[in-house]
């Protein structure tokens, strides 16, 4: 009794101080909430209003009339579920193949990975246009999805943690008769599902708001994802906050459900690694 | 009835065999973009033979990014408004839209303000007609004024004047030694700063051989004035990304920028809010900034649709709608007899001075190295502002770096 009493008093000050931080981190969030149901002229208000001084919810009906919110909703997660999906498959066979597989060149493939990853997107995004156009795959889920299917940071960040796996594991599966698809699917891939939790919220994280590559490759709306329709209300003489508020709202939510189902690999994996993004 | 079902049947056919699809790229978002959407459905209603497909490329940067991306494969639009226009026209030797403005009899060049078609040329000639454009205003809070004792019916005329009555509005009100009320701000530095260079009667380059102007000891000048705002605090030093925040608040006595803040903060402030020409220094000028309306050449037909739209969007009623709802500044005289225009210059007096600033409107022909040059600027204003290099030592190392640029 006297332990739990002590310790309630000890961690008062710890709990102010997380307190604090939750209060830092949740205000854009309720900001957000609270502005996307704010008249235009109370968005703009000086002092700022922290409530809206009548709650309007025609603010909705107005992002979707702008912009084909479903349309791009529905194409976002098509393209970053795919990505997503494919992408974590991909680096798998890989970073297995490079942690723990024998063959010529392999020190060569790793260095060239790596250097995929110094490579600023600004600088492949003319080429990769080039080639995405050869295909003809302009306006299509093709152009949207395949060239981010690899990823050198995936591939790495995975090969990394299967080298930690130990070897006695994967040998003890081989006298059961295991192949190498075996060892992968049966030893590796349960071992590892903070990794790879964690790199299939980084890569949903990234393609969920990736802007500038949706935006070149595709021109009907039918193909155009969310951030592009986002990105619509910012204007140049002044963004109109409620508008977008509105439309980060309803953009936000799918995010932060998976966000909740990752997040405790996130934080195991995270401590565990040391790794930090 | 027969007969009229055969008559619309057969006119029907005839306008989708002769009607044209065209893609059109459009950089504006929000209500701009609204506005343009609603001006171009109102073409398609007008010609129901052309189908007007309309792609909406982000920002001036994302659709610049897209320009380039879309000139490596050919795979450009019919046509756009496009920024740094010419760069993409009339730098890969596509002047279609000068042969379009000479043959047409209907299409009144000399309309449009002289400083307009400046700014649509690539090497002198024409290849771009301009459209959405802004310049800077000097923007003022009437309240700060009258407390520093000034009147604020009269607004600085000259810079000599802009420095004396900012320097009365910079206050200390906590005592703490670091102004908490300043008299002047500059969002856009190297575009206010051009302004400076204009009315200073200093060319910023020479568009013929690209030489930069502006180390000059006129440039020198006007940089020197611009130190001389910061050492007597009339400005502050860096801090320029605040400019909109403290003119918001209230702690700012002059802002300097586009002229679409003026529909953003008229009468929606707590304070009243004045609306100036930016001031002299030797002459008025002012230099105008935005995007332009480009043709990339498909086929004949396609073309003829293009341009058909690009009149469209520029005829002095559509021009002057798009104008009152957007803010953006009128590039055509007749504009601002069009009724409308007229009743909403008299509703709002902020505007008439932006709309009937143009007519001192300054620009140089467009140059791949602008941008460059734009930050170089930018970077040299702020070591002046730090004092890490003196004026002239800044304008000297700026111009040979944008020399060297260019001659790469």
């Amino acid at each position: 009794m006297m332990e739990a009493r002590k310790s309630v008093k000890k961690s008062w000050y710890v709990h102010l101080l997380l307190f604090t931080g939750t209060v830092l981190m949740i205000f854009p969030f309720i900001w957000m909430f609270l502005s996307a149901f704010k008249t235009d002229l109370d968005v703009f208000s000086y002092p700022p209003k922290w409530l809206p001084s009548t709650w309007t919810l025609e603010n909705f009906p107005r992002v979707l009339e702008m912009v084909p919110f479903v349309r791009y909703y529905l194409n976002s997660i098509v393209v970053t579920s795919s990505i997503t999906f494919g992408q974590v498959f991909l680096s798998i066979l890989a970073a297995y193949a490079l942690a723990r597989l024998h063959f010529p060149g392999k020190t060569a493939v790793t260095i060239l990975l790596l250097s995929t990853m110094i490579m600023p997107f600004q600088v492949t995004l003319v080429p990769m246009f080039m080639i995405v156009y050869k295909f003809g795959w302009i306006d299509t889920y093709q152009g949207l999805i395949v060239p981010f299917l690899f990823s050198g940071f995936s591939i790495f960040f995975l090969r990394q943690f299967f080298v930690t796996i130990p070897k006695d594991l994967e040998d003890a599966a081989k006298i059961d008769g295991c192949g190498y698809f075996g060892i992968l699917f049966n030893v590796i891939m349960p071992n590892s599902k903070a990794p790879i939790g964690t790199i299939s919220l980084f890569v949903f994280l990234t393609h969920w708001r990736s802007y500038l590559w949706p935006l070149v490759v595709t021109n009907s709306p039918e193909m155009r994802t969310l951030p592009v329709g986002l990105k619509y209300f910012v204007e140049e003489g002044g963004t109109q906050y409620n508008l977008m508020m509105a439309a980060s709202l309803m953009a936000i939510i799918p995010v932060l459900i998976v966000y909740i189902v990752a997040e405790r690999h996130l934080v195991k994996s995270t401590t565990l690694t040391g790794l930090k993004f | 009835m027969k007969r009229f079902l055969l008559v619309a049947l057969v006119v029907f056919l005839t306008i989708t065999a002769l009607s044209v699809e065209i893609v059109f790229w459009y950089p504006l978002s929000g209500s701009k973009g609204q506005v343009f959407k609603e001006i171009v459905a109102r073409f398609e209603k007008v010609y129901p033979d052309v189908k007007v497909k309309l792609v909406y490329t982000g920002k001036y940067s994302d659709t610049a990014q897209k320009v380039v991306s879309a000139l490596a494969t050919k795979s450009l639009p019919n046509g756009g408004i496009i920024p740094a226009g010419p760069i993409f026209t009339g730098a890969y030797g596509n002047y279609k839209i000068l042969e379009y403005i000479e043959s047409d009899s209907e299409f009144n060049m000399s309309d449009f303000y002289e400083v307009g078609w400046d700014y649509a040329k690539y090497k002198g000639r024409i290849c771009a007609i301009p459209y959405n454009i802004s310049t800077p205003v000097l923007i003022y809070n009437k309240e700060l004024m009258a407390e520093a004792g000034l009147d604020p019916s009269r607004p600085p005329e000259t810079w000599a004047e802009l420095l004396e009555y900012a320097k009365k509005i910079t206050k200390d009100l906590n005592d703490d030694g670091e102004p908490d009320v300043w008299g002047l701000n500059i969002k856009d530095t190297p575009w206010i700063f051009k302004a400076m260079l204009f009315q200073n009667d200093c060319g910023i380059i020479d568009s013929n051989t690209l030489t930069p102007l502006f180390d000059g000891p006129k440039g020198v000048e006007a940089a020197t004035f611009w130190k001389k705002l910061v050492d007597e605090k009339a400005m502050p030093v860096g801090m320029h990304n605040l400019a909109d925040k403290q003119f918001m608040s209230g702690t700012l006595g002059f802002y300097m920028g586009s002229s679409s803040r003026i529909g953003k903060w008229s009468g929606k402030l707590p304070f009243e809010v004045g609306v100036a020409f930016l001031p002299k220094m030797v002459k008025r000028a002012i230099p105008i900034g935005g995007a332009v309306l480009v043709l990339f050449p498909h086929s004949k037909a396609e073309d003829d649709a293009v341009w058909k739209l690009i009149k469209w969007l520029v005829s002095p009623e559509n021009l002057g709608e798009f104008c009152i709802r957007t803010g953006y500044i009128p590039i055509r005289k007749s504009v601002l007899e069009v009724p409308k225009v007229r009743k909403f210059m008299e509703e709002n007096p902020n505007y008439r001075v932006a709309f009937e600033q143009m007519k001192y409107g300054r620009a140089y022909w467009h140059f791949e190295q602008m941008g460059t040059m734009d930050a170089l600027l930018y970077e040299y204003l702020d070591k002046i502002e730090r004092g890490v290099l003196t004026p002239e030592e800044a304008m000297k190392e700026a111009a040979e770096k944008l020399r060297k640029e260019i001659e790469s």
